[in-house]
């Protein structure tokens, strides 16, 4: 099949977009109330179950962390020289661990800001405890996960305490794990675009039914922007001589 | 076609492992399974310590062929 136009191609979905948009705008206006009624219901929902949310979902990832991480430490305490497919299954379940004991922090940070949010009527003590804790549990975590990796891998250097830990986590790094970080990071500023070009396209779509005022726009405006300045900033200091890729 | 590479015989005829291999040029088990199987073209200087751990050369161990 020939492959279409590029230039036609984005026309093509520009216009289908914009049909999309229409039409999604014009069923929020006349389910306007409905919509309302659900976002409304839904806030309720959030904030008078706060505290039930926050011991749940954080008790549920505190639990599936330490299945994760004791399962890990004990495979590895089996792990003999040679044994390839044992050392790639412990790999694999590091590198879910880690990523999963930071989505279990920004949950605590989210649902911490949903009690705050409700402090003014009514403020909850357990919910400050539980979100502590938390943090204490996913630092601790992230320490011992990170000293089991340097137990399978002991060239990787970095205390998780430090603050230079991601510069000297990376400069320990071998080029090919280098290769890996620098190909994901880059699928997520890729994919970060999507995501505030979707984000600011549902607050559009929402903004018709509910007034929800100008800090959306603000805030996602000012990630958008402070993203593509670090990173073009960042490549340009790289294409002028500090790449030092040299070892 | 792109970059081929002779590194498991190599390694298979000096005996040794993935581990082992890595631990001498500075790579992790992971980089040279990747060089192995063609997933990952090694940087020029990893090329040639991988080339002077088996006493040979960059070219005798690496092939590259124009798609």
């Amino acid at each position: 099949m020939k492959k279409l136009n590029p230039t036609i191609k984005f026309f093509i979905v520009m216009v289908i977009s914009a049909f999309i948009g229409g039409l999604l705008g014009g069923i929020i206006i006349h389910g306007e109330d409905a919509i309302i009624q659900s976002l409304i219901n839904f806030q309720t929902f959030m904030i008078d179950n706060n505290l039930l949310i926050q011991l749940s979902t954080l008790g549920l990832c505190a639990l599936l962390i330490l299945i994760l991480y004791f399962s890990a430490k004990l495979k590895l305490k089996r792990l003999e020289e040679n044994d390839d497919l044992l050392f790639d299954q412990i790999d694999h379940q590091l590198g879910f661990l880690i990523p999963f004991i930071s989505v279990t922090m920004i949950f605590g940070f989210c649902l911490f800001g949903i009690t705050v949010t409700n402090s003014l009527k009514d403020f909850k003590l357990l919910g400050l405890i539980i979100f502590l804790v938390n943090m204490a549990f996913t630092l601790i975590m992230t320490i011992l996960t990170i000293k089991l990796t340097k137990i399978l891998y002991p060239n990787k250097k970095g205390n998780p305490l430090d603050f230079n830990f991601d510069k000297e986590w990376l400069k320990s790094c071998d080029e090919a794990e280098k290769f890996v970080i620098y190909k994901a990071s880059y699928r997520c500023y890729q994919l970060m675009n999507f995501v505030y070009c979707g984000v600011v396209t549902l607050c559009l779509l929402i903004s018709i039914a509910v007034n929800i005022g100008i800090f959306p726009y603000l805030l996602i405006g000012f990630l958008w922007i402070t993203q593509t300045l670090i990173y073009s900033v960042t490549a340009n200091r790289f294409q002028h001589g500090q790449l030092d890729n040299v070892r | 076609m792109g970059l081929e590479n002779r590194l498991k015989e190599y390694r298979a005829r000096n005996n040794l492992n993935q581990s082992d291999l890595g631990k001498l040029v500075g790579a992790s088990r992971q980089t040279i399974s990747l060089i192995e199987r063609g997933d990952y073209s090694p940087s020029v200087i990893l090329a040639l310590k991988i080339a002077r751990v088996f006493e040979t050369t960059v070219e005798e161990l690496f092939l590259y062929e124009e798609e």
